[in-house]
């Protein structure tokens, strides 16, 4: 068993590791190339600037953040006293109360303490280039994300994530699967993954059908055996092939790791929940796709973001624990991706409107912990007013796929220096 | 109440017929081929049953679509089962969910099936969400609204919706005001709503600029300057007005209208101030030189094939744009479409929306619905809509539930399950009075049939609903029905067909 260097301080330095992250210090190194990626989208256009807050540009950022005297509740400029208790630096071994770089979003205390474990990285300057012509549109934005391309025109190209395990040896249940809908991420050419509703255990069913077993199972056989008059109905039967194909071994993994302790106080917390069963249920997926809603938040920002990125925070650290109890957290790795960022300014509604550099997180053992690229500034803008990007969302790709084992020029479509959080 | 689908559409074609002469559109008149109907009335509305599929092979298509199309003139009395609400019971309505239940009824049940189609396409584009909204009154005006004008002219529409509270309050255009305004729905109106982000030609394709990159409609200044425009207005909310037409109101506020020069569109706009400036800047959007080939391609992705031809593009865009300043523009277009030889071309090319799968199995079949009283959870329309990953009226975002021309991506190993166990929820499901809100009556089916011999049950199933079916899918259903089935074997045998890939294709 090889420990991890920086886990070790992590844990020496008496900073907030709660007793399950230290089962994770145990954890081996995964093998060169096999790690597991776990994508979230954090649909809308996450607020960056109110998510990481940079606290040397504090002055700037309360003005930015207060346009004019907000109602209680609505002021989106969170207090200095308050972000102090979630500082942290670009060294994560700084303890949190004598850090003075960065702040996370007081309701991100859960973000805070797997910050410390030195796991986290934060990506906080990072976007779109200036090439693409449509950043600010959420299905252009959105699609640059998830397929690792820009000016993506009428149709989509195949999925980054998709490409990247096309080829790969999966499991009965292959080698991608979303917990979150259909998205372009996990589209390759060899296949297009499982969907999953979550729960799982659900999975299947079919309430007006006796679920006795071998009985549903013929039914669907028949169904499946219904002969198709033209293409698209043979393609439509290909998909429920394969659905049927899948029940027995989601219903297996559903019956074998019921997580019944695990907590779900949101939908992320349900999808993450379902990818940590089919994490230990031995399948060998290689590449999994979640979301999480509300983060649009043209409007009374401050009524939405903290709740969400609550969620978030405390949806990957109960990720975390569970997988770490299974002893199956050392090959995963999550990844959060967003639209974009946010107006630096705040609207009159006290929301912000689509904007520019946003802020990613990438967190796991395999992960090294710190801050990635600089903080935009808060005086100079780009030509659209925006937070500036200073890490392009591909080089932060280019690195996910390089440590799945996959070749990121062909899919990206050129060559990025490597990164260093992974 | 109940009432079945059958009895309304059959009202509904015995008016089409009478009305058939006023049109003299190039469409087979009569007795075109049956499956010929039975494709346009599954794009053209929740398709019928075999009798009605009969009434218009008769009368001729041509008649059908003029009939649809005159929609005032169509009587439409029985498509709501159930009355709305007028007051707040301890300032809630007493059933949130029945303005959504009445608009849903009302696409199954309205005789007006073209209209409907139409509002469930404006519906899908103009996507609002009753999550965001918050109030079901605000949206059932919305709904009534873009029902009104889902046959009329586009500008018409487009400014209507833009002015809904609905939408003033789902994309925060209302109170938009100052000099730092909402971009919202400044920069949806025109990427989702009109114009589409991309310059297009009139056949479809991509204009490309300078650089060699596609050009654009617009850029980030002029969302800016179009968000500017809109400000100044607000929706009024009054407590202690119960009536769901008037609870909400739009109120132009002067002072917050933004006081300055407003470029856009490389040139100084005169906007006006005295609030009619929505309506100017939609007049605008509405004839932009890519909204035509824009909202063209999207109709004929939805109503025709997900891959239309350039030429089809370009000659629908040529109707589009002639007929642009006309009331009915609309439903002049859908004549064109359905006139273009595309049309028919395009038979087995698209799947069926999940919405469409049920509606069209209701009406198909003897659907039956009743007012949703004592409704056990999990077994409503509603509720099957939810399952199936498309309760209209609560889309996820504001691209509605799959944009179009990527009907595939509704197709995934989770929905086609749920998709099993809908259909089968509809077709076990018998009258109860407590059960359930919808069903598939098989007593009235075995009226329709005349008969209760597993070959004729067979054959009306399978002309219902798979435009007679394969040969090979008709010895499978043949063989299951046996001589005189059971009931049981009836509905399992509709299941069955429900759930072939053949009834799954639109």
């Amino acid at each position: 068993m090889l420990i991890k260097r920086r886990h070790m301080l992590a844990a020496a330095g008496g900073l907030a590791v709660t007793p399950l992250f230290s089962k994770g210090l145990a954890a081996e190194e995964a093998g060169g190339g096999d790690i597991i990626v776990v994508a979230i989208l954090l649909n809308g256009g996450n607020d960056g600037l109110n998510t990481v807050v940079p606290l040397p540009q504090y002055s700037e950022y309360y003005k930015l953040r207060t346009p004019a005297p907000p109602p209680p509740g609505l002021n989106m400029a969170y207090a200095e006293s308050d972000l102090a208790l979630l500082a942290f630096d670009p060294n994560y071994k700084t303890p949190p109360l004598e850090a003075t770089q960065f702040a996370f979003a007081p309701s991100m205390l859960a973000m805070r303490d797997l910050y410390t474990t030195g796991m986290l990285a934060v990506i906080p300057g990072v976007g779109l280039p200036k090439a693409e012509q449509n950043p600010f549109s959420h299905y252009n934005a959105q699609m640059d994300w998830l397929t690792g391309q820009i000016n993506i025109g009428l149709t989509p190209p195949d999925g980054w994530l998709g490409l990247t395990v096309d080829g790969m040896k999966g499991g009965k249940l292959g080698v991608s699967a979303s917990l979150g809908g259909t998205s372009q991420i996990l589209i390759g050419t060899q296949q297009q993954g499982l969907v999953i509703n979550p729960p799982m255990d659900y999975f299947g069913a079919s309430y007006g059908i006796a679920d006795n077993g071998k009985q549903i199972e013929k039914t669907y056989q028949t169904i499946a055996a219904l002969p198709a008059a033209s293409g698209t109905g043979e393609a439509d039967r290909d998909v429920l092939k394969s659905a049927l194909h899948d029940i027995v071994t989601v219903k297996e993994v559903a019956k074998k790791e019921k997580a019944k302790t695990y907590p779900l106080d949101s939908w992320l917390d349900y999808q993450l929940r379902d990818i940590g069963r089919l994490i230990t249920g031995g399948t060998n997926i290689r590449a999994y796709f979640a979301q999480l809603g509300g983060f649009d938040t043209h409007y009374q920002q401050m009524l939405y973001q903290p709740t969400v990125l609550s969620q978030l925070s405390q949806s990957l650290v109960n990720f975390y624990e569970y997988l770490s109890a299974a002893n199956a957290s050392h090959k995963v790795v999550v990844v959060t991706i967003s639209d974009f960022g946010r107006r630096p300014y705040a609207n009159l509604d006290f929301g912000t409107d689509h904007g520019g550099a946003g802020v990613s997180f990438v967190f796991g053992e395999q992960v090294n912990g710190g801050v990635y690229g600089a903080y935009p500034s808060l005086k100079k803008f780009d030509d659209y007013g925006n937070l500036a990007i200073n890490v392009d969302f591909r080089n932060v790709l280019s690195d996910l796929i390089q440590a799945m084992g996959g070749n990121p020029t062909p899919i990206l479509g050129q060559t990025w220096p490597k990164l260093g959080f992974i | 109440m109940w009432r079945s689908v059958r009895t309304l559409l059959a009202s509904t074609l015995l008016g089409g017929t009478m009305l058939a002469t006023a049109t003299a559109a190039p469409l087979p008149a009569t007795q075109p081929a049956r499956a010929q109907v039975q494709f346009m009335l599954r794009r053209l509305s929740f398709s019928a049953t075999p009798e009605a599929v009969t009434q218009v092979q008769t009368g001729g298509i041509a008649a059908w679509l003029a009939t649809q199309e005159n929609w005032q003139n169509i009587d439409d009395s029985g498509s709501e089962l159930e009355t709305l609400p007028t007051a707040l019971v301890n300032g809630q309505y007493p059933d949130y969910n029945i303005f959504e239940r009445v608009l849903v009824q009302h696409m199954i049940l309205t005789n007006r099936q073209l209209q409907a189609k139409l509002e469930l396409h404006w519906l899908d584009h103009f996507s609002v969400s009753l999550s965001g909204v918050g109030d079901p009154a605000v949206m059932y005006h919305y709904d009534q609204t873009v029902r009104a004008d889902a046959l009329g002219n586009f500008q018409q529409l487009l400014t209507d919706v833009a002015m809904e509270p609905a939408m003033l309050i789902w994309l925060d255009n209302n109170y938009n005001s100052g000099s730092t305004p909402n971009e919202n729905f400044a920069r949806e109106v025109m990427q989702l709503y009109s114009t589409g982000v991309y310059a297009l030609n009139s056949d479809g394709s991509l204009k490309i600029g300078k650089k060699g990159t596609p050009a654009l409609n617009y850029n980030q200044p002029d969302v800016e300057a179009l968000a500017k425009a809109m400000t100044g207005y607000g929706v009024v909310f009054d407590p202690n007005n119960n009536n769901p037409e008037t609870r909400f109101s739009v109120q132009y506020y002067p002072e917050n209208h933004y006081n300055g020069t407003i470029k856009y569109f490389g040139k100084v706009q005169p906007v006006p101030t005295d609030g009619t400036a929505i309506a100017f800047v939609m007049g605008q959007l509405a004839h932009r030189p890519s909204t035509a080939p824009f909202e063209v391609t999207e109709l004929l992705q939805r109503f025709v094939t997900e891959t239309p031809s350039p030429q089809f593009i370009s000659d629908i865009t040529a109707v589009w744009k002639k007929t642009e300043n006309k009331p009915d523009q609309i439903a002049e277009v859908m004549t064109a479409i359905v006139n273009d030889p595309e049309f028919f071309a395009s038979y087995d090319s698209m799947l069926k929306q999940p919405v469409e799968l049920v509606f069209d199995a209701l009406r198909a079949m003897p659907g039956m619905m009743q007012a949703t009283v004592n409704v056990e959870p999990g077994s409503s329309l509603l509720w099957e809509l939810n399952e199936l990953g498309q309760e209209l009226f609560y889309p996820a975002t504001v691209f509605s539930f799959y944009r179009p021309g990527n009907l595939s991506s509704t197709v995934n190993t989770s929905t086609v399950l749920a998709r099993t166990s809908v259909l089968a929820n509809l077709t076990n499901a018998q009258q109860s009075g407590s059960y359930t809100d919808t069903w598939i009556d098989i007593p009235t089916l075995l009226t329709r049939v005349g008969s209760d011999d597993g070959n004729a049950i067979g054959a009306y199933l399978l002309d219902a609903l798979v435009d007679g079916g394969s040969p090979k899918l008709q010895a499978q259903i043949y063989k299951f029905l046996g001589h005189h089935p059971d009931a049981t074997q009836i509905s399992g045998t509709i299941w069955l067909l429900l759930n072939a890939p053949d009834f799954a294709v639109n």
